[in-house]
């Protein structure tokens, strides 16, 4: 598997609180961060809000520079591009927003909007073939090319979303980094947008980057996934693999938290006491250890390091051989549907189905 | 079920219409909870969740308050929808409320100690310091003695919403509204925040609304489950009818767009299609235009019927299983 996109030691400190007389203190919003996203692949980084998340994509789309360490795109430290390479790159990675509403701009049509990005990148492209290409990809996105000339408030939410996938698909990305794309999404229209991103990867063999604080989603989108805790990763490996066994303690406290939805469904629910430390006085050591169960004396004296534990997998806790030891029932079974209900499931779907394909 | 006693709540018909517009934005919606259940109201966004919570406490802005029609009875006694001024005695007395966005509830220029017990000033006498303090205990903001002087900006998104929800007790409400406590918030906070109000529903007498459109929630906390579509419910019922045997096809479309955290992933369904606006909306059942069982007969309107004593749907064809049996 080729690697595409790689942080090597990445960090970054945002100075807070100093001024022109006073130097302040900085905040290490990412911190000594190192991972491989390799070409095709759905990678995902999950992890508490304020824990460094959007951080970490900006800097591995180069929308700010790093602090310490390097990230490489294809071989090549992006750091060091200049002019027509920074354009370059920009046509290689490409950003998805959280938020469909504030993310496009108002006053222009959608058809503005897409041919944007292909001016842009695509300088070669006459008017005729411009508009033809932004009908192309509005119906990749599954909206009607007749729309064109319509603006982003006359949309809802999801179609709102598809265009912002749209103008993102519009330079021929290898890279897309999608920060919350689902999440002002209501369950219905989340899906649609879910199951669109599932096809454009499949059909453009597209890498995406996502981030999403639901975490049922992540598990259906992605292939590899991240954990992340006040700055650092803590757990790495195969989406189905960190499910199955997640091993570091906060990885566990999350997954537990999730809430499922079946009726009477049975969580042995790890709590998490206390409130994420301030990240501008990390504790010492392992800087999950106020909130850890399993802490230990040397827990506040050493950082843990990444350890590879299963193929493909690392994680950076000093006790994750106890942790795993200690069993956990992640979305226990819970009274489950009537016969009639499961009946009904299954007609909705064959139905569905014949909409899709008369 | 209910109780032999008219429940805590129980809002009649409630319908909304703007203007001349050609349908109404709310369309007859009742609903009921009593002491000690908690109703979880679900349903896309947009489909009138806030508005029937903010018709409950009698906060509607006066260009939709002229609209309403419909009746509400609270702790036996009836209030007329469109006369506010009945209700804001029991409003932040009676009825507690966590509105949908916590920043921009708080005042930032107020310390939230402040703001809790001015929630107890308005109602009672003494400065309610001491209270205040007492429900920032409660709700599970540590060392409350010290955050009590902190500003809004000062806490994190989860302390600012026990902050809300603490506001929203101090004066042991009846009836607690809670509209979405919790989507702003990660899964570890809202974990927190979940154990939080179930604590309370087992403790207290109190009686809960839930809005939410994360069915995860839903299934953690309600004892009762209303579905709502376009201003109107098509299911109601206990909450463990709904989960184990659901029946109108926007509830199923609903469930089956959830990924699961657990078996194979297959591709997800979806309710095809967006919502009518209100210049479009069909006049029989408001599902029609994205449901994939609407026949003919759908151009009327489906009445909310019983299909068990604890279950109502708004479908002609419920259950699908037995009258659609060879047609789909
Ligand atoms: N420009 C900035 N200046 C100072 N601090 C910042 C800046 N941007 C972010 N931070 C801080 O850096 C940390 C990481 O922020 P980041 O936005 O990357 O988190 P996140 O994981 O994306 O959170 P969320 O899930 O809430 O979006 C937070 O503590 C945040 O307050
Ligand atoms: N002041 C208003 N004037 C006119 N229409 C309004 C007003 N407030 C809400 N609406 C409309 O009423 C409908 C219901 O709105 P409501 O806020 O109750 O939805 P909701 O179910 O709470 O959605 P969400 O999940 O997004 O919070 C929407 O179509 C909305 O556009
Ligand atoms: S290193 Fe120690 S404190 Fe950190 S997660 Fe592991 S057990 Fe907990
Ligand atoms: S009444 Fe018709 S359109 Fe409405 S939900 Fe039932 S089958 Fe679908
Ligand atoms: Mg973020
Ligand atoms: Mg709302």
């Amino acid at each position: 598997m080729t690697v595409i996109v790689e942080a090597q030691d990445l960090g970054k400190h945002y100075p807070v609180g100093g001024n022109l007389l006073q130097k302040g203190t900085s905040l290490k919003a990412v911190d000594g961060v190192n991972l491989k996203v390799h070409a095709g692949e759905t990678f995902a980084i999950v992890g508490e809000s304020g824990c460094g998340k959007s951080t970490l994509a900006r800097l591995l789309m180069r929308l700010m520079l790093p602090t310490s360490g390097e990230v490489i795109f294809e071989g090549r430290a992006i750091a060091k591009l200049k002019g027509a390479e920074v354009r370059a790159l920009r046509k290689d990675l490409q950003f998805i927003f959280q938020d469909p509403f504030s993310s496009l701009n108002p006053r222009m049509t959608v058809a503005q909007l897409i041919a944007e990005p292909l001016e842009i990148h695509r300088p070669n492209l006459t008017a005729g073939e411009r508009r033809k290409e932004v009908g192309r990809l509005l119906a990749e996105v599954g909206l009607r090319p007749s729309h064109m000339d319509r603006y982003p408030h006359e949309f809802s939410g999801g179609q709102r979303q598809r265009i912002g996938i749209a103008r993102a698909l519009a330079s021929d990305p290898k890279v897309v980094i999608a920060d919350e794309p689902v999440s002002a999404l209501d369950v219905s229209v989340q899906a649609q947008v879910v199951n669109l991103m599932g096809d454009l990867c499949d059909q453009r063999g597209l890498t995406l980057i996502v981030i999403a604080h639901d975490l049922a989603v992540i598990r259906h989108m992605s292939d590899r996934i991240a954990v992340m805790y006040l700055g650092r990763v803590v757990e790495t490996g195969p989406t189905d693999e960190v499910f199955a066994n997640p091993r570091h303690p906060y990885t566990r406290a999350l997954m537990s938290a999730i809430p499922v939805a079946e009726f009477g469904a049975t969580q042995s629910r790890q709590h998490l006491s206390g409130e994420p430390p301030s990240p501008l006085a990390p504790p010492s050591g392992c800087s999950f250890r106020t909130r850890c169960p399993f802490a230990t004396e040397i827990c506040a004296q050493m950082q843990p390091v990444n350890e590879t534990v299963a193929p493909g997998t690392e994680v950076a806790c000093h006790h994750w051989r106890d942790v795993s030891s200690v069993s956990l029932t992640i979305a226990a079974s819970a009274t489950g549907r009537s016969p009639g209900a499961e009946a009904r499931f299954a007609m909705y779907r064959t139905a569905l189905a014949n909409q899709d394909s008369p | 079920m209910e109780s032999k006693d008219s429940p805590m709540l129980k809002l009649c018909d409630m319908s909304l219409k703007i203007g001349s517009q050609n349908a109404d934005l709310m369309s007859g919606v009742s609903l009921s909870v009593d002491r000690g259940e908690t109703l979880c109201i679900v349903g896309e966004s947009g489909c009138g969740k806030s508005l029937t919570a903010l018709t409950i406490m009698g906060l509607l802005p006066p260009a939709l308050l002229r609209g309403v029609r419909g009746t509400m009875k609270f702790d036996g006694q009836s209030y007329a929808l469109d006369d506010p001024t009945a209700l804001a005695d029991i409003r932040g007395r009676k009825i507690g409320m966590i509105f949908q966005e916590p920043m921009s509830s708080l005042n930032p220029a107020f310390q939230i100690g402040d703001q809790v017990a001015e929630a107890w000033r308005c109602h009672n006498p003494g400065d309610g310091r001491d209270e205040a303090l007492e429900m920032l205990r409660k709700v599970g903001i540590p060392a409350p003695e010290l955050r009590m002087n902190d500003y809004p900006h000062q806490l994190s998104g989860g302390m600012r919403q026990r902050v809300m929800i603490a506001m929203a007790l101090i004066n042991n409400p009846d009836l607690l509204i809670a509209d979405e406590p919790t989507t702003a918030l990660d899964v570890t906070i809202q974990a927190q925040i979940l154990d939080l109000i179930s604590d309370l529903q087992k403790s207290g007498d109190m009686a809960t609304i839930m809005i939410t459109h994360d069915l995860g929630v839903v299934a953690e906390l309600a004892t009762k489950v209303a579905v709502m579509y376009a201003g109107k419910v098509v299911e109601a019922g206990s909450a463990e009818e709904i989960f184990s045997d659901p029946q109108h096809p926007y509830t199923i479309g609903l469930m089956l767009s959830l990924p699961s955290l657990r078996g194979p992933k297959s591709r997800l369904s979806t309710v095809a299609g967006m919502v009518p606006t209100i210049e479009t909306m069909p006049h029989g059942c408001r599902f029609s235009t994205r449901c994939p069982f609407a026949q003919s007969r759908c151009a009327e309107v489906p009445p909310l019927q019983s299909v068990c004593a604890d279950h109502q749907v708004a479908c002609h064809f419920a259950p699908l299983d037995q009258s659609l049996k060879g047609v789909a």
